[in-house]
């Protein structure tokens, strides 16, 4: 968004601009590909998103400590000898019972990253079908399937899922469900929206008048087609699947000990601030670094994948 | 217009009563009541609390009872705070967090449409980028990150600004929430406007008003902004609804006193009736918030009618 | 001197793959009160060439040449003397009402607010005006539809209340950017009739672009053709249909359907028009013009004047085409 509209006023020449590239004879993809490759920005946020995942993989080898046992010999004087140093090898420092932070941001980073990957793909996965199918068979079904939506979309979520966390106990599996079920609002109602103006596209219709059934028709025609958009919000989600995660986490409602993600480290860094200032900036850093390169890649997807700049 | 409003209204019905009827699945499907974790009461005194809450009785009748009382504005009695009622409590907390929340809405449509409008008139230029420069930071700056951020910096390095409290609203203690509140979303209204206002900029229409000669400053404020507006205008639901969701994040780092604070102990404590009251409350303010956005797009698209 | 003297016109975008050149040394004048069709495939550069007199191309457009209109020189002007210019001398017309009309604001206001800028006149004068044109451009019941949003209105009503704003202050020049192109055959009659009456009734001199060579044997008096942002051929409709002197112009005549005459299937030009990113040294016709020699690829010779008035850019002699 922030770097596209460099192109801007270009409307009167985008027919003569797409004609010349099909004339051409240009892959999509390949178009595509040189787009997001142009996208300095996103391309640099892969990379740093790519660094991330292999931290919160294999981080844990780079120290001698580990994320449950505490450190009892700098346990007594945490202000000093708890700051992040690398001659006590305690990278990040240690938190307020004084286990090391490094290998606690390590599997905090695990626990956030997973909760929004698996969140984003629940999303894509009931989104993409539900919006197909409204949007496929329209009519009645449509309407209600529609009008269901909006029923969902006005509930206040986060209080639900709270209640919920509240009621159940606080449960990693739980997080996932409760995020999966509501991630996929949005991403039904923009693939409904796409599903209904490729329907109206002559392939579909040729396929619609040899009798192809419709199952097969919204797998093999309408979803390939809504992948790009679709890849554009699932990175989109992503980063408010972790959001979503570490807002409950941070009111200590989510992952239990001796699990962590970036919302509870912040959290009790929040708490521990006044001393120990480190235990809430490298959890914070972590989070906002992540987020910045994901709104990044996102934005370059967009770019590359729909260009269109809705 | 007025039927239309009613005509809404009378949707959203339904809505709440889902959205009761879940919580109160959810509740209900807990293992262990309220007031398990009480030891040593006599078996008598439990019977009599129980009787009390009504939790003798069979779940849909509790249902019905509960049901009934919401629609005459009755949350019921507190689990946990004996002493008072849900109504109660949320009279007294729910100001604060309103005050802060609507402090932090008028901010985020002020600064939000303000800068991106800014930013889209001085598009590729240094004003453009250090608002979206700006922007880029703030939208990952959630308020739970914010929050203690901004406390570390101003309260415990600096001291400028107290850390938490009350003290009757006084500026110097709502100063650091409505910031944390409002500043991911600010930049998130300040994008939309931007790229929305560059949109409309490039309509035919505005070339049209160009060729009649009508000044540029004319040119936004009597043609462009409106339309540009219309994508602000969707996000204002979701919007006012990360607020009110901000305030459970906001009252607890600020120790405002605030509904945030209530809710949250209420969910620790298995206080039932508190939790249900507040989610059934923030659902009717969400739904009364569409109702006003969907009349507010009549008014900016002549197009929609209902 | 003419009222409108255009002479060495060009027109470039700065696009993110490199310059595209849009218009190539476009000359031409015009004389007040009369009309002038500029014709040519989309792409062509029709459009780009008035805008471009205007001020209205985007940020990213480079413009250069001599634009005299009324003995001033149009080009880089101050927005602000631009502005006393637009509408209240220079009018123009749009090729898609829908969106050329501002779908937020009701006609009236749109309207109104041409006279109380150029005019300075109240809003109530000015709506009274405004009812005068809309009459003029017979939309019927103008005094209860001014009201209306511009949805509310059909196709070819929409294109004449375009009309009518385009007229409020009796402009000397009109500018039509195909302003049939989007409706429905019988009503893009209708608008070309309104606009030749108003033509006389008010003495304005029109600019017409458009891609359908029919619309300009209709209503033109001069004839200019354009391919790949450059003139092709530039004469007086009667001798331009009489006696075609490119191979373009004679393309683009083959290719109207003729009821009289028994034909196999619709004629075309084969082939697309020049990418304008790269466009070749010699004309830009070249790759599809049927009597093409080897050096029409490399070089164009200069305008050939003949005849009254009558210029084409050609390399092959007159009667070799």
């Amino acid at each position: 968004m922030f770097f596209s509209d460099k192109h801007a006023g270009m409307g009167e020449l985008a027919d003569t601009l797409a004609e010349d590239a099909y004339t051409e004879g240009r892959s999509l993809w390949r178009d595509a590909r040189r787009r997001f490759m142009g996208h300095r920005a996103a391309v640099a946020s892969l990379l740093v998103l790519v660094l991330l995942l292999l931290f919160s993989a294999f981080g844990q080898f780079l120290s001698p400590w580990d994320n449950e046992s505490i450190d009892w010999a700098s346990l007594p004087n945490l202000d000093e000898d708890g700051v992040p140093s690398l001659a006590s090898q305690h990278y990040f420092g240690l938190d307020p019972i004084g286990r090391d932070l490094y290998q606690r941001t390590v599997q905090g980073s695990r626990i956030s990253l997973m909760v929004g990957v698996l969140g984003a793909l629940t999303a894509v996965v009931i989104g993409t079908l539900y919006g197909a199918i409204s949007g496929y068979v329209g009519g009645r079904t449509d309407a209600i399937m529609m009008r269901t939506l909006e029923v969902l979309s006005a509930f206040p979520f986060m209080f639900l899922v709270i209640v919920l966390m509240a009621v159940f106990g606080r449960n990693v599996l739980l997080i996932f469900v409760a995020i999966g079920a509501v991630s996929w609002l949005n991403m039904a109602r923009i693939v409904r929206g796409q599903t209904l103006s490729l329907k109206r596209k002559e392939y579909i219709e040729a396929a619609m008048s040899v009798g192809v059934h419709p199952l097969l028709i919204v797998l093999r025609h309408i979803v390939p087609n809504v992948l790009g958009v679709v890849i554009v919000y699932a990175t989109l989600l992503v980063p408010e699947m972790i959001l979503f995660e570490s807002f409950i986490s941070f009111l200590g409602l989510g992952v239990s000990e001796p699990y962590t993600s970036w919302g509870a480290l912040i959290s009790e860094g929040a708490d521990a601030m006044w001393t120990a200032p480190w235990t809430l900036i490298f959890p914070m850093l972590m989070l906002v670094l992540t987020l910045f390169c994901f709104n990044f890649l996102g934005d370059g997807l967009r770019d590359a994948l729909d260009p269109k700049d809705r | 217009m007025f039927s239309f409003i009613i005509r809404r209204l009378a949707v959203a019905v339904p809505t709440i009563l889902a959205l009761i009827t879940v919580s109160f699945v959810l509740m209900h499907a807990a293992p262990g009541g309220p007031f398990t974790n009480e030891r040593n009461v006599p078996e008598a005194v439990m019977e009599n609390i129980e009787a009390k809450y009504n939790l003798d009785k069979p779940l849909w009748q509790q249902y019905l009872i509960y049901v009934g009382n919401v629609a005459q504005g009755d949350l019921g009695p507190s689990f946990r705070y004996k002493d008072f009622t849900v109504n109660e409590l949320i009279e007294s907390s729910f100001p604060r967090s309103a005050y802060i929340g609507a402090w932090s809405f008028l901010f985020v449509v002020v600064f939000g449409v303000g800068l991106g409008v800014i930013a889209a008139l001085k598009q590729n230029r240094w004003p453009d980028y250090t608002v979206m420069t700006a922007a880029m930071t703030g939208v990952v700056f959630p308020n739970f990150v914010m929050a203690p951020l901004l406390v570390l910096l101003f309260a415990v390095t600096l001291r400028w600004l107290p850390a938490g409290g009350w003290e009757g609203g006084q500026v110097e203690y709502i100063v650091l929430p409505i910031i944390a509140m409002a500043t991911s979303y600010i930049a998130q209204v300040a994008r939309i406007t931007r790229s929305s206002m560059i949109e409309t900029l490039r309509s035919p229409f505005i070339r049209t008003a160009r060729a009649k000669g009508i000044p540029r400053h004319k040119i936004v404020l009597r043609h462009a902004l409106k339309p540009a507006l219309i994508p602000v205008v969707s996000y204002l639901g979701p919007a006012f609804v990360g607020i009110i969701t901000g305030s459970v994040i906001i009252d607890q780092v600020f120790s405002t006193g605030g509904i945030g604070q209530h809710f949250v102990n209420g969910a620790i404590n298995r206080d039932y009736s508190l939790i249900l009251g507040v989610t059934i409350l923030v659902g009717v303010l969400t739904i009364v918030f569409n109702v006003a956005v969907d009349i507010l797009y009549t008014w900016l698209d002549p197009r929609v009618r209902y | 001197m003419a009222m409108l003297e255009v002479s060495n016109l060009e027109v470039a975008f700065d696009t993110p793959d490199g310059a595209l050149q849009a218009v190539r040394g476009l000359s031409y004048q015009l004389e007040a009160g009369r009309t002038l069709g500029i014709v040519g495939e989309s792409g062509a550069g029709k459009s780009q060439g008035v805008f471009a007199l205007m001020g209205l191309l985007p940020d990213n457009a480079r413009v250069s040449g001599e634009v005299m209109f009324e003995g001033e020189s149009l080009l880089n002007l101050p927005e602000k003397r631009m502005n006393q210019i637009r509408a209240a001398r220079i009018g123009m017309i749009f090729q898609d009402p829908m969106t050329s009309l501002n779908p937020f604001m009701k006609v009236s206001d749109q309207l109104i607010e041409v006279l109380v800028q150029h005019k300075g006149i109240s809003r109530k004068q000015a709506l009274q005006e405004s009812l005068q044109m809309l009459d003029a451009v017979r939309i019927p019941e103008a005094r209860n539809r001014i009201h209306c949003y511009p949805h509310e209105f059909s196709g070819g009503m929409r294109q004449r209340v375009m009309i009518a704003m385009s007229l409020l202050c009796r402009p000397r020049l009109l500018i039509a950017d195909e302003p049939t192109t989007a409706l429905d055959v019988t009503v893009q009659a209708q608008v070309m009739d309104l606009l030749r009456e108003l033509q006389q009734e008010f003495n304005t001199a029109i600019i017409l672009i458009t891609h359908d060579l029919g619309v300009v044997a209709g209503s033109c008096d001069q004839t200019l053709v354009m391919y790949g942002g450059q003139m092709m051929e530039f004469a007086s409709t009667r001798d331009l249909f009489r006696e075609p002197a490119h191979p373009y112009t004679k393309g683009l005549m083959g290719a109207i359907p003729r009821i009289d005459e028994q034909m196999e299937e619709l004629v075309t030009i084969p082939g697309n028009p020049p990418n304008l990113m790269n466009l070749p040294p010699g004309c830009p016709f070249c790759d599809r013009c049927p009597v093409a020699e080897p050096r029409c690829y490399h070089e164009l010779d200069p305008p050939e004047r003949f005849g009254a008035e009558h210029i084409r850019v050609c390399n092959l002699p007159r009667e070799a085409i």
